[in-house]
């Protein structure tokens, strides 16, 4: 009887045994992913079981937690791809070895099939045997799941999700790795490429975003580093934002919690999908044009072997100035950038001779492959001369006015309003997530010339000069119509024209967009909760604490003073009179610490309706003994002029007990206690010396409360005193 | 039908086949002979569709071979460095071939595996290199196709096992008119199997002929002249390729038929002569040394 003859039932028993002998790696991979589906759920529910018996959950936030455990494994939010990519890795290598030994090539390519088909069954075997395993071991872990009580629709259209997720980024890391082994000869060759292809294009967004921070003064920690058709990249970009997803109250509890993975991840996906797609159409061009001969050789395609050495010698030239300006941080100049070019070109040269050495095979071919040297170092240069050079113009960014949907004016870190429900802070991003300022013309206006300041700050920096030029930080966002975001550090100086600052810092959507009062409605809900309801009011160093009847008074008072009274114009000279500070203490924490100035007069009536409001009245008599310390004896800061050099000196201290000096000394100078955003310190204090006033009534308490001279307004005494 | 036509393969800068053209007529035994790195083994690969060649047509029964299924359904290629699927028994490898080739008879292998004394159950891996060829040889037999290229097969086969292979080879070409290509050094073992041998050098055909023509067409004489005036004259027209002298005995290799040459040295009147028949081995020494592949140079050197 001959195979002609043979029935279904043999065909398919015989094509399992081909599997199984070809594909032997699944059988290392399904019990790793039973053991991750299964096992690990089953330890997860456990725990969650558990816990809640410990701390005495209810069944309502136990049945959350079980779903949050089965989510934490088969969800978006899973870690199961470092899995699904050793098993991709696996299965390529298995599935395409071959390609490396002539005898498996003679044994293959003899028999009767195509080389399309060879590739296409071998991609089709390693993707399905995948499939069917992820499916069976998920299947098996939801009816553990449910076993546990632990499934719902929402869970079930997540697993869903991730199931085809999870396919595409299997499909990726697999053909990627087999694009790798079809333009390899050998398989350390291919195991080298692999890796390259892997991680090559984050390395390249890494230096990048590297050499901004080094050469440009306007760039923003917020600017994030760009990487594309990176899977590895995508599925941990993601995760940040999912965490926050999943800390949500009804996460898995419908359908729109699930939906929202979507916002933070549909475009990482893409890129996936992308390279799932385009590595695929690669293999099967490669091996097309692959010839069974080139088995040995470790590139097999010229032109190809040309860019991945040059690409490589690029990214360790470029990585080479990134590690130079690390170790010379401390100490950098302008003269630094001739050694760090001089080390980037060096190390190009040196990759070069290395790679070669490599690809030859031959210690000897280290003078090989000049052309491809020449270009690396040529490639090397231009990238170190249009970055020094700014030749791309990055610190003088503007976009175009008409091309610009909105902006926001962004704070370092803005920490007035808090609430952390689980680990998240809900308004960390707020004014990223709330500020859209429309009047774009002025805010173009004050980035032009907020540029302009920081590079004037930073050229300053980088020649590792004593002086210093002040302003007011910030950085730029720019959301451009066709959804790119772009983000400028910028320094706007204190001299700007009022009325433009005014146009935007005291406009509506900057004063909602800054202050989260404005946006509270997450934490007017979680003080329903709040039973404690304690209100402080700060003053010098004096604390009040009184018990209110909802925090939505004081966010109402807040929203009007703030609309009305805040504003460049309006506080640039003065200073907070006290502060207040409200919090939450329910499963969740939540915090409000807000300054207040002397015309939000309706929050004063609220401290005063409730006993908190006091005035400052620090008199000569509340003080036992004054310290004002010069920073720079025998100099006249105030003669200074923005750019001059700042002196090198000690610092000296002198102590007024006698209530004589200490009222003069109080007649001239103001009380710094709370910081005002847009208080001209520069122009209206002396940031000569440092006042520290200790109270009487704190006997030993070395508690002090902190002033400055008034420009231009120092006793004649202290200024004789100090100067030593 | 097997045509090669101006056949021409590289690998880098080197010219592995070069304007090779060869017939291998159906049911015939077509021995690939050549020095080392002649290109015997690449143009076995040629013919099995493993490499595609630079230059020239390669015809099985008509039809191009390179990546067509169609036409490797006929062929099966036993490469000189076997493979087997990893851990694989020969039953394995059987239901394996079972689903590659249609004709394939694994009841028909079972039988030779059990006359060959090799356990169908044992792992291939564990066989000796001599066992290794054997499943691999009646894997082949049992492909069913059409022809069998086989590349040193028969190397490492004790002489027992080779007289079983060749009369399975007689067997199925007597059956089923298989057509087998066999390259190899081994010229004693294809001298009695070969119908037609092509012999190469340095990538090129030096001669392919029946070996019974060639035999025909070369004769070895051994002979006593009386004078260097007979020696001309018995040598006079005639195509010497090698030329021996010990003393006064000459030993000469020569082209053209027994008759013509016995015609040739009776007009030179020698001492004595003798025309003795020549083994493929010393053709395959004759005719290479004839384009300067001389043992002498390396033993000499």
């Amino acid at each position: 009887m001959t195979s002609k003859n043979l029935s279904l039932t043999e065909k398919l028993k015989n094509h399992r045994k081909y599997v199984s002998r070809t594909l032997w790696t699944s059988f290392i991979a399904l019990p790793l992913m039973a053991a991750y589906n299964i096992l690990m759920l089953i330890i997860f529910l456990s725990r969650s079981v558990n816990y809640a018996r410990v701390y005495k959950q209810s069944a309502e936030l136990l049945y959350h937690e079980k779903l949050r455990a089965v989510s934490s494994i088969m969800g978006m939010e899973n870690l199961g791809w470092i899995l699904t990519t050793i098993i991709a890795v696996m299965f390529a290598f298995q599935g395409f070895s071959y390609l490396f030994n002539q005898s498996q090539l003679d044994f293959y390519l003899s028999q009767p099939t195509t080389r399309r088909k060879r590739v296409t069954r071998n991609l089709l075997i390693s993707i399905s045997t995948y499939l069917i395993m992820d499916i069976f071991t998920k299947i098996l872990g939801l009816i553990v799941a449910a076993a546990y009580g632990a499934v719902n629709g929402p869970l079930l259209l997540m697993v869903s999700i991730e199931l085809v997720r999870n396919l595409v980024f299997f499909i990726a890391v697999y053909s990627v790795t087999v694009l790798a082994m079809m333009l390899s000869g050998t398989m350390p060759m291919a195991v080298l490429l692999t890796m390259f292809f892997f991680f090559i294009t984050t390395v390249i967004g890494g230096e990048i975003l590297g050499l901004k921070r080094i050469f440009f003064d306007t760039v923003s920690y917020r600017e994030s580093i760009k990487v594309i058709a990176s899977p590895f990249y995508d599925r941990a970009a993601v995760l940040g934002g999912f965490a926050d997803l999943v800390k949500m109250d009804d996460y898995l509890l419908n359908c729109e919690s699930i939906f929202r993975f979507f916002d933070v991840s549909h475009r990482r996906d893409l890129d996936t999908f992308l390279v799932a797609l385009i590595s695929l159409i690669l293999v099967g061009v490669a091996s097309r044009g692959r010839k069974s001969e080139w088995a040995g050789k470790t590139i097999v395609y010229r032109p190809f072997r040309w860019v991945v050495k040059i690409v490589a010698c690029v990214v360790v030239g470029l990585g080479t100035g990134i590690i130079v300006k690390e170790i010379y941080a401390m100490v950098w100049n302008t003269r630094i950038y001739v050694m760090m070019f001089v080390l980037m070109l060096l190390a190009t040269l040196a990759s070069c001779i290395f790679a070669e050495i490599i690809l030859q095979g031959d210690i000897k071919a280290f003078a090989k492959g000049k052309g491809q040297t020449v270009i690396a170092l040529s490639l090397v240069a231009l990238v170190f001369v249009i970055f020094r050079g700014d030749l791309l113009g990055y610190d003088s960014y503007l976009p175009a006015a008409s091309r610009l949907e909105s902006c926001a004016l962004l704070e370092g870190y803005n920490s007035e309003m808090q609430l952390f429900i689980g680990n998240r802070d809900y308004y960390e991003d707020y004014s990223e997530e709330n500020m859209y300022l429309t009047n774009i013309d002025d805010v173009l206006k004050l980035a032009k010339l907020g540029m302009k300041a920081q590079n004037e700050a930073g050229n300053i920096q980088k020649n590792n000069e004593d002086t210093y030029i002040t302003g007011y930080d910030f950085t730029v966002l720019y959301r451009f119509k066709d959804g790119r975001e772009v983000y400028r550090n910028i320094l706007i100086p204190r001299d700007v024209d009022p009325a433009l600052m005014d146009s935007v810092f005291s406009g509506k959507e900057y004063l909602e967009g800054y202050f989260a009062v404005f946006n509270d409605e997450a934490f007017r809900q979680e003080d329903k909760l709040n039973t404690r309801r304690e209100l402080t009011y700060r003053v010098n160093i004096e604390e009040y604490t009184e018990k209110i009847e909802s925090y939505d008074e004081l966010s109402d008072a807040l929203r009007k003073d703030i609309s009305a009274n805040y504003g460049f114009a309006k506080t640039r000279d003065k200073l907070p009179i006290g502060q207040i500070s409200y919090q939450i203490n329910t499963d969740s924490y939540g915090s409000l610490d807000i300054n207040i100035y002397d015309t939000y007069t309706n929050t004063i009536e609220l401290l005063k309706k409730y006993g908190l409001y006091h005035e400052n009245n620090i008199t000569p008599d509340m003080i036992k003994r004054i310290e004002v310390t010069d920073y720079y004896p025998g100099y006249d800061v105030e003669s200074f002029q923005t750019g001059d050099a700042v002196p090198d000196t000690e610092s000296y201290t002198v102590t007024y007990e006698d209530s004589k000096d200490i009222k003069r000394i109080l007649e001239a100078s103001i009380m710094t206690e709370y910081y005002g955003t847009w208080y001209d310190y520069d122009e209206l204090t002396s940031d000569k010396y440092y006042i520290s006033a200790y109270l009487t009534d704190k006997g030993n308490n070395d508690s002090y409360i902190s002033y400055t001279f008034k420009k231009g307004q120092v006793p004649d005494f202290v200024i004789a005193d100090t100067n030593k | 039908m097997i045509e090669l036509i101006d056949l021409e393969k590289s690998f880098d800068n080197i010219k592995a086949v070069n304007r090779v053209s060869l017939n291998v007529s159906d049911g015939e035994v077509f021995g690939l002979l050549g020095t080392n790195g002649a290109g015997k083994s690449t143009i076995l690969r040629i013919l099995a569709g493993v490499i595609k060649p630079d230059e020239g047509i390669v015809l099985v029964d008509n039809r191009p071979v390179y990546d067509n299924p169609e036409v490797k359904k006929d062929i099966f290629y036993i490469s000189d460095d076997q493979y087997f699927l990893p851990n694989s028994t020969p039953e394995e490898m059987a239901d394996y071939y079972e689903g590659i080739y249609e004709n394939f008879d694994k009841q028909r292998f079972f039988k030779f595996c059990d006359g060959f004394g090799l356990e169908k159950g044992r792992r291939i891996n564990t066989f000796s290199k001599g066992m290794k060829k054997q499943v691999s040889i009646l894997l082949g037999l049992c492909a069913g196709t059409k022809y069998l290229f086989c590349d040193e097969t028969f190397d490492g086969l004790d002489p027992v096992v080779r007289q079983g292979v060749k009369s399975l080879f007689a067997a199925d070409m007597a059956d089923r008119g298989l057509t087998p290509v066999i390259a190899s050094h081994n010229l004693r073992e294809l001298e009695d199997i070969c119908d037609h041998v092509g012999l190469l050098h340095q990538g090129g055909v030096i001669l392919s002929e029946d070996i019974a023509d060639m035999k025909l067409q070369m004769q070895k004489v051994q002979c006593v002249f009386r004078d260097e005036e007979d020696e001309k004259k018995a040598l006079e027209g005639l195509k010497v390729l090698i030329h021996e002298k010990r003393g006064r005995l000459h030993t000469i290799t020569m082209r053209g038929e027994r008759e013509e040459i016995e015609t040739a040295f009776k007009r030179g009147n020698p001492v004595f002569f003798e025309v003795l028949a020549l083994s493929l081995e010393e053709i395959f020494i004759s005719e290479t040394e004839v384009v300067g592949y001389d043992i002498k140079k390396f033993v000499l050197d």
